[in-house]
């Protein structure tokens, strides 16, 4: 259950990014998770849902977009979306020598306010 | 209603902190080792095994992460070995270490008496794979009364780790346990995974599992000549 640290995480970069009375206007967070982490999106809207009336983002969404993995062949060069998680290999030439193209994140992509 | 561009990372502050953490570990010739595994794989026996035979020349530091209780702390303590304890309750019952706490824990603790800093993780293999804790190195621990898929089911622990530690190796035939699947499996999700089979047990495969964590610490250290 880190989902909890995560909303907790969630919450306080965006009170390090905006002011008292912006955060008030956020009405929804566009977050990004990588197909590849093991956060449960259920689980992180929960934790979520259960923190933000402590905050200032009580009226706020949680907008969740998991996004697929892109995968860069060390053997062949080509890029290409990983369609065989949680095996990563190259769909172009079979080698398994892949890198994530860049990283197993999870990012707060933007957020929606009230003018 | 507006949309404001954010591009801000969740666990970037966890992030810094792990930098952080990794650079004074290298400046103060400690080795940081993030073990990480499911309840009951053997870390806490595979270290009581692993301190002694690093002796006299590699002393260990323990940070022990439990949710609660110190038993595995207490186990521990009976080696000339530093042991800080870093329950997870008071933070909401974390399921996983992160590099804020273990830099508290590192505070409480003189660099100046061990070589090789063994974070043992929170018994969970989901949740410690996401938060960077600030070591050099990650081990996985598994255990061959466990299933040869883990590494399939639990990808980002065996992706996130070098070296994968099998243990309980003298019951492997007792279980009919398929290790070649297991290597297979975990090199599907981490071709250059390093792995060991040991028995925390019978002390089978610990001189290698030693072996490794020395050239890992000459390798810090700058080739052995500190």
């Amino acid at each position: 259950m880190h989902e909890l640290s995560i909303a907790e995480k969630l919450i306080s970069e965006l009170e390090l990014s905006f002011s008292r009375r912006e955060l008030n206007k956020i009405e929804r967070i566009n977050v990004k998770i990588s197909e590849y982490s093991g956060v449960v999106p259920e689980s992180l809207d929960l934790a979520f849902s259960a923190l933000k009336g402590e905050t200032l983002l009580k009226k706020s969404s949680l907008d969740i977009d998991i996004v697929p993995v892109k995968l860069n062949c060390r053997s062949c060069g080509s890029i290409m979306r990983a369609d065989s998680l949680p095996v990563l290999i190259c769909s172009g030439c079979g080698s398994n020598e892949v890198d994530i193209d860049g990283e197993v994140e999870m990012m707060i992509d933007s957020v929606e306010v009230y003018d | 209603m507006r949309k404001i561009k954010v591009l801000k990372k969740i666990l970037s502050a966890n992030d810094r902190a792990a930098r952080e953490l990794r650079g004074i570990f290298s400046e103060k010739n400690v080795f940081a080792l993030n073990l990480m595994s499911s309840p009951g794989s053997g870390k806490t026996s595979l270290l009581e095994k692993t301190i002694p035979s690093l002796m006299p020349s590699i002393r260990s530091g323990i940070i022990e992460g439990d949710i609660t209780t110190s038993v595995d702390a207490r186990r521990l303590s009976f080696f000339d070995a530093p042991v800080v304890s870093i329950n997870t309750m008071p933070f909401g019952g974390q399921c996983h270490l992160e590099a804020a706490w273990i830099y508290e824990a590192f505070e409480q603790m003189n660099s100046n008496d061990f070589e090789i800093l063994f974070i043992e993780n929170i018994g969970n293999l989901v949740c410690p794979a996401e938060f960077d804790t600030g070591s050099h190195k990650n081990a996985v621990i598994i255990s061959v009364t466990e299933g040869e898929d883990k590494p399939l089911k639990y990808p980002l622990a065996f992706r996130e780790s070098d070296i994968m530690v099998i243990n309980k190796c003298d019951l492997i035939d007792v279980l009919d346990f398929d290790l070649p699947a297991l290597i297979k499996n975990a090199r599907k999700i981490n071709p250059g995974i390093e792995f060991l089979t040991v028995s925390a047990r019978s002390g089978e495969g610990i001189d290698k599992w030693v072996g490794w964590l020395r050239k890992e610490y000459d390798i810090l250290s700058g080739g052995g000549n500190d």
